[in-house]
């Protein structure tokens, strides 16, 4: 009798692992296609009865549910979106799986191919910008580097805050991973000084974490840690580094003068899209959805 | 009348043995699809980046200089797993023979089904109990810069796996017969000598297969230790240095990589070669448990 239930143990981890395996294969197929979604309902307006699916970048989707929900509030329909990274989001595109694709870096030619041959005519549509604010845990006293400092301390060429005037303490150096856009845009940007050392990678030391929170979480609760988040991440209690000489904000992305700013964008399949689609790329572009760009965080398109 | 009666009856039970042979094999044709698949995808990675420079390679460094290494990433899963098992054998092992020999019935009955339950916390629930707590006291303890280690992995790992290590092998030391243990004793031996020297023995394929599977769980695991091994790719031989695992790789890097792409179908590739990691493992205990069987 004993043994019976042994062996039935025995086989209920069995099938569990199996289990695990299959729902673990099922995820990994399922990475593409995000995981956030939100969906609203009106009645009653211009759109209503129409969809929008939209997917893409993780550093987009906040703002771009903010968009959604504003959109749908004022011209009804139903708006999808969905994260997936900017990868999935312009996967999707090519799949025909959405209408438009979020991306916080410019669409690759490997994709723009692909895209060519399922008879696509992308299109691009720069919809805000964001700046890469560096930061620091409070005990460094290090406060201005240069583009070419951060390149070395992120190689890992300099390894202590002594070499950059600061106390005698070993540099930890935070990052994102590959599969963020905020990631690889400090790496063409910062670490390859605008592509022009392009042989140059993340020090194999760098701690790579999946969140802007992660990284803020990290810089607060060590020394000597240096990382870099999102201008919409920033807090009042974290401490920024100058670069360049100048400060991140919102002022010195919009005139020009902070080196580390890019363009985010929405990808289109073709000139012409759905009604419902082109009355959101308008909403996003105008004013009003400029505005919501910047409440979060980012930077309007306006005068740059 | 009574005719029609059993040959309705055969129809059924013809019915329900097919019935119960399809829900067998879909299992074993998923697991088959889910290796095509695997391979499918890996297909483009194999044929164009050269096997042993795969295999031997030193840098992961997949979209900046195309090198896909993967001992950088082997060595990290291998020393989070082994510090796992060096932390979970002894714990796991000791509590099961307390509970299965020493523990009064009723403290084993309290307590193997609480340990059970530490099996269904998730592992998301362990990786932020690795961020809040075990990663700020290792750096403390050992003065280092960050806590995001190869260490907290193995620890909050080797926790993982304790329910599994602990409740097979127990089941394991209570399938052996109580006649053993009363020759034992009868033949002048003490407690300790009996469960020493009878018991282990004879439960200890049981043994082997419940840390076998616990093993399977420990490298298999991704949430945990993407979120506290720090994901360093680099060859490191020390617990207190930031790693990267396998698992944790495809985690991380798949969202980004343009689908279809050298990038992606590496990721694949070492989804693939993560899976015969496992298989080989879960054939190994399978051996083992069937040597319980035959006995």
């Amino acid at each position: 009798m004993r043994k019976a239930t042994f062996k039935n143990k025995i086989w209920m981890f069995f099938s569990l692992s199996v289990m695990i395996l299959f729902l673990g294969s099922i995820l990994l197929s399922g990475c593409g296609s995000g995981s956030d979604e939100e969906i609203l309902n009106n009645s009653n307006l211009t759109y209503d009865g129409q969809e929008l699916v939209i997917s893409g970048s993780t550093t987009l989707l906040q703002v771009s549910e903010a968009w959604a929900s504003a959109f749908m509030e004022e011209f009804g329909g139903t708006i999808i979106v969905n994260g997936g990274g900017s990868g999935g989001g312009i996967a999707d595109l090519i799949n025909g799986i959405n209408e438009l694709a979020n991306a916080s870096r410019q669409i690759r030619d490997e994709e723009y191919k692909a895209a060519e041959d399922a008879g696509l005519d992308i299109q691009e549509y720069t919809v805000l910008y964001d700046g890469i604010a560096v930061i620091v845990s409070s005990n460094v006293s290090v406060e201005d580097l240069t583009v070419e400092q951060l390149s070395k301390i992120y190689t890992g060429e300099i390894t202590s805050w002594e070499e950059l005037g600061g106390d005698d303490a070993g540099i930890v150096i935070v990052a994102r991973d590959s599969s963020s856009g905020t990631g690889e845009y400090f790496l063409e940007e910062v670490i390859q000084i605008g592509k022009t050392l392009d042989r140059n990678d993340y020090s194999e030391k760098a701690l790579r974490l999946q969140s802007n929170a992660d990284i803020v979480n990290q810089i607060k609760n060590n020394d000597n840690v240096i990382g870099y988040i999102g201008l919409g991440y920033l807090e009042e209690s974290l401490k920024t580094v100058k670069v360049e000489g100048v400060e991140p904000s919102i002022e010195t992305v919009k005139d020009g003068t902070y080196p580390i700013s890019r363009g985010l964008y929405i990808y289109a399949p073709g000139k012409e899209l759905t009604k419902i689609g082109q009355e959101y790329m308008d909403f996003v572009l105008s004013p009003e959805g400029q505005e919501i760009g910047l409440e979060e965080g980012f930077v309007p398109l306006g005068d740059q | 009348m009574g005719k029609f009666k059993s040959k309705a009856r055969n129809v059924k039970s013809f019915l329900i043995s097919r019935f119960i042979f399809l829900n067998g094999i879909i299992s074993i044709i998923i697991l088959a699809l889910i290796l095509a698949f695997l391979i499918a995808n890996s297909i483009r990675f194999f044929s164009s980046y050269p096997f042993l420079e795969f295999l031997t390679g030193q840098k992961w460094s997949p979209t900046v200089l195309g090198e896909f290494g993967f001992l950088p990433l082997l060595t990290g899963s291998l020393l989070v797993t082994f510090g796992a098992i060096v932390i979970a054998v002894p714990l796991g092992i000791g509590s099961a023979i307390y509970i299965g020999e020493l523990a009064p019935k009723a403290v084993r009955e309290v307590l193997k089904p609480i340990i059970e339950i530490l099996a269904t916390i998730p592992s998301v629930v362990i990786g932020f109990i690795g961020i809040k707590l075990l990663a700020p006291l290792i750096k403390d303890i050992f003065n280092i810069g960050i806590g995001l280690t190869a260490l907290t992995g193995s620890i909050m790992l080797a926790f993982m796996s304790l329910p599994t290590i602990i409740s097979i092998s127990e089941d394991a030391i209570n399938a052996v017969p109580t006649r053993y243990r009363h020759a034992s004793i009868a033949l002048g031996a003490t407690k300790w000598e009996t469960t020493h020297k009878t018991v282990i023995p004879t439960a200890s394929s049981g043994m082997v297969a419940a840390v076998m599977l616990g093993l399977g769980r420990i490298v298999g695991e991704t949430m945990t230790v993407l979120m506290i091994t720090g994901n360093s790719p680099r060859i490191v031989f020390s617990w207190l240095q930031p790693v990267r695992t396998i698992t944790a790789t495809i985690a991380a890097e798949m969202g980004e990589t343009v689908q279809g792409g050298m990038h992606y179908s590496s990721l694949f590739a070492i989804g693939l070669i993560l899976f015969i990691i496992t298989f080989l493992i879960n054939f190994v205990s399978n051996r083992f448990i069937n040597r319980i069987r035959e006995s």
